[in-house]
């Protein structure tokens, strides 16, 4: 039957399955009837059987159909705003990781240009507001020059009736400034703050008697004569007056004239890596940039470049020097 | 029969989904959006607004396809539990996953697609873990024609004719679920081949063989009114 038909062939199987989707009135509907009517009535019998399948199934095309309630749109509205939202979110959220990667990256360019180039000017605060409580080094030069301390060029001397380091004297160099002092002998890192203190007597106010109270970053040889090397930041007195200067060269902050007959003062700076802090008798002189390099490590001390007789030399002696971190 | 046939067309649900488009967008004109009222617009200019996030036009598309995915579901599964379940992911992955439609593909296919993706895959699961949650329904106020001899009644005055209907729907979900599957796309959700063939993956002349034997076996259960078939089970008893 199926072959007379030609049921299992896949023109005519598509055609009249076509034409039973197609349902009746179609053009697939007509074609097939058409095709059927041209064989036996025995054949039609099945397909009889199918086009009544189908249109119970059509009549019945109501079977099992849903139709959405108010409480499930509701729930499927609720879930599409929350996945609209989180899309909306989206370029947010990208915008949040743009914006925290470009503070990662300010930050790392901060951090970069802190240790390149020196401190932020809130470190500069925070180092005045530091307290120095460790004691590195604390010499009173009562038994000589301790072994903390590296002499350098002419070397000073511990005068007994001065009670304190004074400068060296080469006889017959009376006209000439002639330059010494000490160093600590263990510099600093760039990175560590600290502070050096020197406590000066002074008798008298003194051009023959330049006395400078320095941080350097380079370590200065047992040979240095010089007056100054090259890279020193320094707090300098010299005729009764205390000026700053930079390593450049250049005067820095505010001078102050010390007292004179026996005063003794106090002459402070305090240094990170990148600022410094200059005061004498609790008077603040300078803060600011010290201009050191941001690499080097630095080497606190006291240099005396002097000119004239012995006994002026006295006339500015330093009774004390303290090292300090905080 | 003619005259019946006829008035079963014309019977189609108000709300079947307008699967032919008024102008399948060229692929020139696909960011073209046309200052036509959303209720007019076709299933593909909706999509491509629900694309750039536009969940009026979503809403749209949901009315328009919600009761045939949702019976859709509900004749291939069987239970309303899983209907609600799946019917709602059917949905958010639609309006989630909008981008991954694309033109011309008729939205209905890809939707179907995505409906019996789902529906496999919630199976699967079923099968694995047995242990059923019970969800809140949240199908409330919604007309649910389970009951094939209500379903009769309603489509004629015939009672032998209803009887005929019943057993044929009560017949369906005895069938091969290859066979029920490609009845229920082609007669109750009017796919042609073609549309059926994408969205199931089986070559359009399987899914014809599938529709002739199912249907040839839900005429069986018309001719004869209970008879036995052939894996032996007697069709068209009541209470199935």
């Amino acid at each position: 039957m199926s072959e007379a038909l030609g049921f299992e062939t896949d023109e005519f199987l598509k055609l009249l399955t076509e034409a039973l989707r197609a349902g009746p009135g179609s053009p697939q509907w007509h074609e097939v009837v058409t095709q059927l009517r041209a064989l036996d009535a025995s054949e039609t019998d099945e397909y009889r059987l199918l086009i009544r399948a189908r249109e119970r199934l059509e009549s019945g095309r109501e079977y099992r159909s849903v139709r959405a309630g108010p409480g499930f749109t509701r729930k499927v509205m609720e879930g599409v705003d929350r996945a609209g939202g989180e899309r909306a979110r989206m370029p947010s959220a990208a915008l949040i990781a743009w914006l925290a990667a470009g503070v990662i990256v300010a930050v790392a360019i901060a951090v970069v240009a802190w240790l390149t180039r020196g401190a932020s000017p809130a470190v500069e605060q925070d180092l005045g507001s530091m307290y120095f409580s460790t004691t590195s080094i604390s010499s009173d030069f009562s038994q000589g020059i301790p072994s903390e301390w590296r002499k350098f060029g002419l070397e000073p001397v511990v005068s007994a009736k001065a009670k304190g380091l004074r400068s060296g004297f080469t006889k017959g160099k009376e006209k000439e400034y002639q330059g010494g002092g000490i160093v600590a002998a263990g510099g600093f890192e760039p990175g560590q703050s600290f502070a050096v203190e020197a406590a000066v007597r002074i008798s008298k106010a003194s051009a023959q008697v330049d006395l400078r109270l320095f941080v350097a970053q380079d370590a200065l040889s047992d040979s240095t004569s010089a007056a100054t090397s090259r890279g020193e930041f320094v707090a300098d007195l010299l005729d009764g007056q205390v000026s700053v200067f930079r390593p450049d060269g250049t005067l820095a902050g505010q001078q102050a004239a010390m007292g004179q007959g026996g005063d003794l003062v106090h002459l402070l700076i305090k240094m990170d890596r990148r600022n410094a802090i200059v005061e004498v008798d609790g008077r603040r002189l300078y803060a600011g940039p010290h201009g050191l390099a941001g690499d080097k490590p630095r080497w606190p001390g006291i240099r005396f470049l002097a000119t004239g007789s012995e006994k002026s030399l006295e006339d500015v002696v330093v009774q004390s020097v303290r090292v300090l971190k905080p | 029969m003619q005259k019946r046939a006829e008035k079963s067309v014309q019977q189609k649900p108000p709300a079947k989904p307008s699967a032919k488009p008024a102008a399948k967008p060229s692929g020139e004109d696909v960011t073209d959006l046309k200052p036509v009222a959303l209720g007019r617009a076709s299933d593909e200019d909706l999509m491509r607004r629900t694309q750039r996030g536009d969940r009026q036009a979503f809403s749209l598309l949901y009315e328009r396809y919600s009761a045939s995915v949702l019976s859709y579901l509900y004749r291939m599964m069987g239970n309303v539990e899983d209907v609600e379940s799946i019917a709602q992911e059917v949905f958010l992955r639609a309006f989630r996953f909008a981008a991954t439609y694309r033109y011309p593909q008729k939205l209905s296919t890809w939707l179907f697609t995505i409906t019996r993706n789902l529906a496999i895959n919630y199976s699967r699961r079923r099968k694995r873990s047995p242990v059923r949650n019970v969800t809140e329904l949240n199908l409330d106020g919604v007309d649910i024609n389970g009951d094939p001899y209500q379903v009769a009644q309603r489509a004629t005055d015939d009672v032998e004719k209803q009887e005929e209907i019943a057993r044929v729907l009560k017949a369906l979900d005895d069938l091969p679920t290859d066979q029920k599957e490609v009845i229920v796309l082609g007669v109750f959700q009017d796919l042609s081949y073609a549309e059926m063939e994408e969205i199931t993956g089986t070559k359009a002349v399987t899914l014809r063989s599938r529709m002739f034997h199912g249907l040839k076996r839900l005429g069986r259960m018309v001719g004869g009114r209970g008879s036995v078939v052939g894996d032996g089970k007697v069709e068209g008893a009541p209470g199935r």
